[in-house]
């Protein structure tokens, strides 16, 4: 073997190690491959959405009045607008803590089909009831200005192990409760 | 005279507690009273990180479950459930395990993977409190404990941690044998808020406790759109 056959093999391997390289840095496809990828992240992303507001919007109507208030809240978080029926008709729930959160997440979702129903809870027994009415009523008319009626649930509750959320808190979660 | 008493004294706040402070208030750590040996976990709590050099001693009663009535530890000991709960020997040695601080991980860790449960309820709960993000692992594979009590304290230091590498395996625990357990999954990846549980969550809300229901509600709510 002489010296310029080493050369060669040196040179074409240090070529093959150069162009693989770059072949995996620019290749197209592979570019277009992570593309893809994200769009069908984005596109379950969107479905699992879709899918737990459907959920939410069925749980709006489930026999536990704390699985209500909790989902009409979640509801409001994730500004559900094709949950505005389903909320319409939780302004009338038989409990109290429902009619209340179904009237904070009209307002904070400001959809104007809600006004004939937000007007309506401005005549509920509850005091509290309606003074959120009027509340959400000037939220979803578009009257921004003055103090937030209510405070955005903080839903970072470390370390403290209940969820903060300010006005909706869950059966307690206890085992992280100690001295 | 007077000055000299003043300085003597400033010596001693600014010296902190003596060792012979922590070798008093370890000695009742073996009491056979477990009211005593509340006390003493307690105690030892109140120094903080000077209560070190009981770690050892500490890391011996975690699996001390006897019950105990929380106010045995004063006004400042408190815990939710209605107030009525009782405490335990081991749950105020783990407190003050947590006070004494990242000395305490390696006896936690080692705690977990032992053979009292108690002490491995204690030890995640530890965890979890001192934040401990190395524990992860530890904690994740502890989410398949044999007693659901653990596995629930479990649920609860990984969404206190709030690390996104247990999203997969919280996920899974929304169908745990014990509905406490789901509950708390629940809570850990409202907590977490990773968008990966969604659908997990979404199936939770048609579970047949109505616990785990409200928890998965609020946390797709915490999770956000």
């Amino acid at each position: 073997m002489n010296a310029v056959t080493v050369f060669c093999r040196t040179l074409m391997k240090s070529s093959a190690i150069f162009v693989g390289t770059a072949m995996i840095f620019l290749h197209p496809s592979l570019e277009w491959r992570g593309r893809a990828l994200d769009r069908t992240t984005v596109g379950a992303q969107q479905g699992a959405r879709e899918g737990a507001v459907a959920a939410l919007i069925a749980a709006l109507t489930d026999s536990d009045a704390g699985v209500r208030v909790q989902a009409a809240a979640a509801l409001a978080e994730l500004e559900a607008h094709e949950a505005v029926e389903a909320l319409i008709a939780a302004t009338t729930d038989a409990n109290v803590d429902v009619r209340l959160h179904a009237v904070d997440a009209l307002g904070e979702i400001g959809d104007s089909k809600a006004l004939d129903a937000l007007t309506h809870a401005l005549k509920d027994e509850d005091a509290s009831v309606r003074r959120h009415a009027a509340a959400a009523i000037a939220e979803v008319s578009g009257e921004r200005d003055g103090p937030h009626p209510h405070p955005h649930p903080h839903p970072h509750p470390h370390p403290h192990p209940h969820p903060v959320v300010v006005r909706t808190a869950p059966a307690p979660v206890s085992p992280g409760e100690r001295p | 005279m007077i000055a000299c008493a003043i300085v003597l004294t400033g010596a001693t706040a600014i010296a902190g507690p003596q060792p012979r402070d922590v070798a008093a208030a370890a000695a009742g750590l073996t009491s056979p009273d477990p009211v005593a040996r509340t006390k003493a976990a307690c105690a030892l709590r109140e120094l903080g990180h000077d209560a070190a050099p009981a770690l050892a001693q500490l890391t011996a009663l975690l699996d001390d479950g006897s019950p105990v009535d929380p106010g045995v530890c004063g006004e400042r000991t408190w815990r939710f459930r209605g107030g009525n709960e009782s405490t335990s020997p081991g749950e105020q040695a783990a407190s003050a395990m947590v006070a004494i601080g990242s000395a305490s991980l390696p006896p936690f860790s080692k705690a977990l993977q032992g053979p009292a449960w108690i002490a491995r309820k204690n030890a995640a709960w530890g965890l979890g409190a001192l934040d401990a993000s190395e524990a992860v692992p530890a904690l994740i594979d502890a989410l398949k404990d044999p007693e659901a009590a653990v596995r629930e304290q479990v649920a609860w230091a990984l969404g206190a941690i709030g690390d996104r590498r247990s999203v997969d395996a919280l996920v899974g625990a929304l169908t745990d044998a014990a509905a406490a357990v789901r509950r708390q999954a629940a809570w850990a990846l409202g907590a977490i808020g990773d968008r990966r549980a969604v659908p997990g969550l979404t199936k939770a809300l048609k579970d047949s406790d109505a616990g785990v229901r409200r928890q998965a509600a609020w946390a797709l709510g915490a999770i956000g759109g």
